[in-house]
């Protein structure tokens, strides 16, 4: 990032990150008890401004809110590129992001044959802004029309390779694992390209943390949920090539041994339960969550690199709006605010 | 100084006259019931009819426009425990509440109409300039009307299904007439056999609908225009309904008032009936009076027609501790509070009020000795926080200000300016002021008071704690207990042994005689005090083992010998504070000399308000340790209960 132009970042990402909603706002959400009285709540609060000005008062909808609060990251992720005036630079990862996002999303609803419901899905927001035309992947009712919209842009090359061995995507988690890939080495080429030393250890620290997560979470469900049904080598091909805490070696243990006893061993051993707290495998998520609450918040409170300060604030607007959404499927389904608080990424 | 005596009391009469007799006790606030553990309470069948009307009674003074004033609701009740009859008071206020309950049904009504209908304008105001007509389509049967809006962002998303050529399979039409910037007002039709897969893309949409009442005809335009009418129809029978304020006289009011101040005060003895044990149709009440409130107490209660006092034979043996009321001047008064911070004295023990209060400010006034500073500081403690703000520590901090104020004046020390008062000291024949702070052979001298102040503090608080165990018929602790009679021979032997050595030189505090008789046979006594105290105590000497005595008796007297030294020590932290004070006032001093004229006065207000925050508070907490730590450690046992007063007032507090 141009060094001068975009030191004005720092204190703005900080500035917003200050309207954050409070620990104690949370609990003071947790314990209201119908939906719309949570939600009247939230479209007042400042941290959001008007993006939440269209939630369905009476019944908000899970996907409506999810899709909103998404909104209101890409203006922030917006308002904060602004003090960034070159043509490309680091923050282009969202960019990247927010593609292997939607693709994921319409790839795995035509996957499980839910053609034409990715329209109701699909972001407006980023209508025009990303190298991928979203209405057109919309309409697409088969893997290889998706691969049709995205002939002219990188995705075309992750997945054309794939598409000839599985053209009707029956292993799905292959193709997340590939996006997601991509996703993380762009991110990692960006930092490299665009970022100094330093910054981009600090930048690569925070990824690599979530890449290492997400390896985790993809371990815990296949041995948890799935059983036999994935051997070491089907884990292995899920997961991302990077770690950060956890060795290599221990990472090889924990996918070829037996049952999930050893990953929870390790967590508890570690560094990481500490952090993230003690956990259910259901909220493990929320675990990895909290590392990265934690990880993100010190970047952005630290941090004298622009780039650093834009990835940490997202990261933490994203921790946001899970727990937002959390918060209202809690209150939704009546869940006690103890449990709720279990699920929160703080 | 001292504990206030009491007076062990049984008050009983008839069954019927327990009410009466519980006002009585409430009003003279001054009979603390034994407590609620101590007594075989009455299991009671009846339920509090007070509460459950005092309830409707608060809530309908509030619905008459009046909020209960509780200051002159946590006053006790005078007109009497019989002031009004419970039947009575219960249809009265029936009558009024009905009446209210009335008012108000036709209120919600009224409003719940009006939301309804501005609900309606609001939707109407986004079609006002639609050409439809409400009746013809909603007379259309085969076509489904939806009037709603819907958010932008579902918008965008319409272009889908008009690509995918939705509208030939499943017929739909989204007329747009508004957009308020967020959502797309608007209206769509769909036959009635594929509605429900319509509205499911809608609702999938987040599609908001808006039903259209009944009462909507005609084009949107008309509609609006009566439907705004209805509105300030609705607005004005609302503002024309009664307010309940105005059902009631205010001779009403005074008496419901009155009604619910009996009814909070009937409640609260009925509260306290739980104190009374009450058998063959007589109550009994026991508990304790200060023996100066004795003679009022009886005279009040004698006047309760049956009941009777009975005072219990001083000889007998109480049954519970006595409650404790600490009772001290004027001057000591306030300094109860770091009393009671601390814990309460036994009712047999010594209050240390009064000591605290002497240390307390003497040392504050040594450690903060400022002419001006401390005027400023009483006068704000005692006009600003004790008498404005009722601040309980605003009365300690005008007595701990004067005496700044004294050692001020001793110090010839005004707002930090050392030589102000010069002219009065040659006035009265002084050369100079009596002490110089900041002089050079001052802080040695300073230090030695300061000693010299912890010894005596220390000796004080031996003295005290000997009497104290005497009270408490402790003879053995008070005789041989390092905070005994054996503990202050020691600790006067070797203050005396470290002056001879350093400053007197007379040798005496070397003779064998002095060493043997003051010092050894004194440790001896400390180091023995367990056996020891078990024979003057008369139980005998019970020792299991003499080696395991010998053992823990080194490490106490080990420990004793160092709490002599640190404690002695801990008072240098007087004359370090003096030194501060003196040293700080001197940097505003010459801070104020780097300006001149106006600047220079601000620099010295802006140092003094500085000075008097910062010194005055941590002054103050130093003091209060100095007194917790090295005079209550060494004997007050804070296990005393307090004495509550049965009082309807205090009750309202809590």
């Amino acid at each position: 990032m141009a060094a001068n132009a975009s030191q004005a970042l720092i204190p703005k990402a900080r500035g917003m990150y200050a309207k954050r909603v409070r620990s104690e706002e949370y609990e003071e959400l947790m314990r209201r008890r119908t939906v719309p009285e949570v939600a009247a709540v939230l479209k007042k609060h400042p941290y959001f401004g008007d993006s939440l000005a269209t939630l369905s008062p009476q019944d908000p909808h899970r996907g409506q809110l999810e899709e909103l609060l998404n909104m209101d990251i890409f203006k922030k992720f917006s308002a904060l590129a602004r003090y960034e005036f070159a043509a490309h630079s680091f923050a282009d990862y969202f960019l990247v992001e927010c593609e292997v996002q939607e693709i994921m999303r319409a790839l795995r609803l035509l996957s499980v044959g839910s053609t034409g419901k990715y329209i109701r899905m699909f972001p407006p927001f980023l209508e025009g802004k990303l190298q991928v035309d979203l209405l057109a992947l919309a309409q697409a009712q088969y893997f290889t029309q998706v691969l049709k919209v995205l002939r002219y842009t990188p995705y075309y090359k992750v997945l054309y390779p794939y598409y000839q061995k599985d053209p009707l995507i029956r292993n799905y988690p292959a193709v997340e694992a590939l996006l997601i890939r991509y996703y993380y080495s762009e991110v990692f080429s960006l930092a490299k390209k665009h970022l100094s030393a330093r910054e981009e250890e600090a930048v690569r620290n925070l990824f690599l943390q979530e890449a290492e997560n997400y390896n985790l979470s993809v371990i815990l469900r296949a041995k948890t949920y799935f059983g036999k049904a994935y051997s070491g080598a089907d884990i292995q091909y899920l997961l991302l090539p990077y770690t950060y805490r956890v060795s290599a070696q221990k990472m090889d243990e924990m996918i070829h041994s037996k049952g999930e006893d050893l990953l929870w061993a390790f967590y508890r051993q570690s560094a990481l339960e500490r952090i993230g707290g003690p956990v259910s495998p259901d909220e493990f998520d929320a675990s990895g969550g909290r590392i990265m609450y934690k990880m993100a918040r010190r970047l952005l409170h630290l941090t004298t690199s622009p780039s650093g300060a834009l990835a940490a604030f997202i990261t933490l607007a994203k921790l946001e709006r899970d727990n937002v959404v959390n918060v209202i499927e809690g209150v939704r389904y009546g869940l006690a605010p103890e449990k709720v608080r279990l699920l929160l990424r703080q | 100084m001292s504990v206030a005596k009491m007076e062990y009391l049984n008050v009983h009469g008839p069954e019927k006259s327990l009410l009466a007799a519980l006002g009585c006790i409430a009003e003279c606030e001054c009979f603390a019931p034994e407590s609620s553990e101590a007594i075989h309470s009455a299991i009671r069948f009846d339920t509090n009819r007070y509460e459950p009307l005092l309830t409707k009674a608060k809530g309908l003074l509030q619905d008459l426009g009046e909020e209960m004033d509780e200051e002159a609701s946590a006053q006790p009740f005078t007109g009497g425990v019989d002031a009004f009859e419970l039947d009575t008071v219960s249809d009265y206020l029936e009558k009024f509440a009905g009446q209210v309950a009335g008012i108000n049904k036709r209120r919600v009504e009224l409003t719940n109409e009006l939301e309804l209908y501005v609900k309606t304008e609001g939707l109407l105001r986004h079609m006002e300039d639609v050409d439809i007509n409400f009746d013809e389509l909603f007379r259309v049967g085969y076509l489904k009307l939806r009037i709603g809006r819907l958010p932008k962002n579902s918008f965008v998303r319409l272009a889908y299904y008009n690509q995918k050529g939705f509208n030939f399979t499943h017929y739909f039409n989204f007329i747009v007439y508004d957009f308020d910037g967020e959502n797309y007002w608007g209206v769509y039709f769909a036959p009635a056999d594929n509605a429900k897969e319509i509205d499911d893309i809608f609702k999938s949409l987040y599609f908001e609908r808006i039903r259209v009442p009944d009462f909507v005809h005609g084009k949107p335009m008309q509609a609006l225009e009566s439907v705004r009418k209805t509105i300030s129809d609705l607005q004005t029978n609302l503002d024309d309904l009664v307010h309940p304020s105005d059902i009631a006289a205010e001779r009403d009011m005074e008496i419901i008032r009155n009604m619910a101040h009996w009814l909070e005060h009937m409640d609260q003895l009925y509260e306290m009936e739980k104190y009374a044990l009450v058998f063959n149709n007589t109550f009994y009440i026991s508990g304790f009076v200060p023996q100066d409130k004795y003679n009022h107490f009886v005279k009040q209660l004698s006047a309760v027609p049956g009941v009777k006092v009975q005072e219990s034979e001083h000889s007998q043996e109480l049954p519970v501790k006595p409650p404790v009321k600490l009772k001290n001047n004027w001057f000591a008064r306030p300094y109860e509070m770091f009393t009671t911070m601390y814990g309460l004295p036994t009712y047999n023990d010594i209050d240390p009020t009064f000591i605290v209060s002497i240390i307390y400010s003497v040392l504050y006034g040594l450690m903060f000795a400022d002419l001006g500073q401390g005027i400023v500081l009483g006068l704000f403690g005692y006009f600003y926080m004790y008498r404005k703000r009722k601040m309980p520590i605003g009365a300690i901090l005008a007595r701990a200000g004067f005496f700044s104020a004294v050692f001020g004046l001793l110090f010839g020390s005004v707002f930090g300016n050392e030589h102000l008062l010069d002219p009065m000291w040659h006035a009265l024949g002084l050369e100079e002021k009596p002490f110089e702070v900041m002089g050079a052979q001052s802080v040695n001298t300073i230090l030695l008071v300061s000693i010299s102040i912890g010894v005596a503090v220390l000796i004080l608080a031996m003295i005290v704690s000997i009497v104290s165990k005497l009270m408490r018929k402790q003879l053995g602790a008070a005789l041989t207990g390092s905070n005994g009679l054996a503990g202050l021979i020691f600790y006067v032997a070797a203050v005396f042994l470290l002056v001879d050595m350093v400053m007197l030189n007379t040798g005496i505090a070397f003779s064998p005689l002095y060493i043997i008789c003051l010092l050894v046979v004194p440790f001896i006594v400390m180091y023995l005090q367990e056996p020891l105290s078990e024979i003057l105590d008369g139980h005998g000497l019970h020792v299991e083992s003499w080696g395991d005595l010998l053992i823990s008796s080194f490490f106490e007297m080990f420990v004793t010998i160092l709490d002599f030294l640190a404690n002695t020590v801990s008072f240098l932290r007087v004359g370090g504070f003096v030194l501060a004070h003196a040293g700080m006032m001197s940097v505003v001093e010459t801070l104020a000399s780097m300006s001149s004229g106006a600047g220079s006065i601000l620099v010295m207000v802006l140092g003094n308000v500085f000075v008097i925050c910062l010194e005055g508070l941590i002054v103050g907490i130093q003091a209060l340790r100095l007194n917790y730590y090295e005079l209550f450690s060494r004997f007050f046992e804070a296990d005393g209960v307090p004495f509550k007063a049965l009082s309807v007032r205090r009750q309202a507090e809590s």
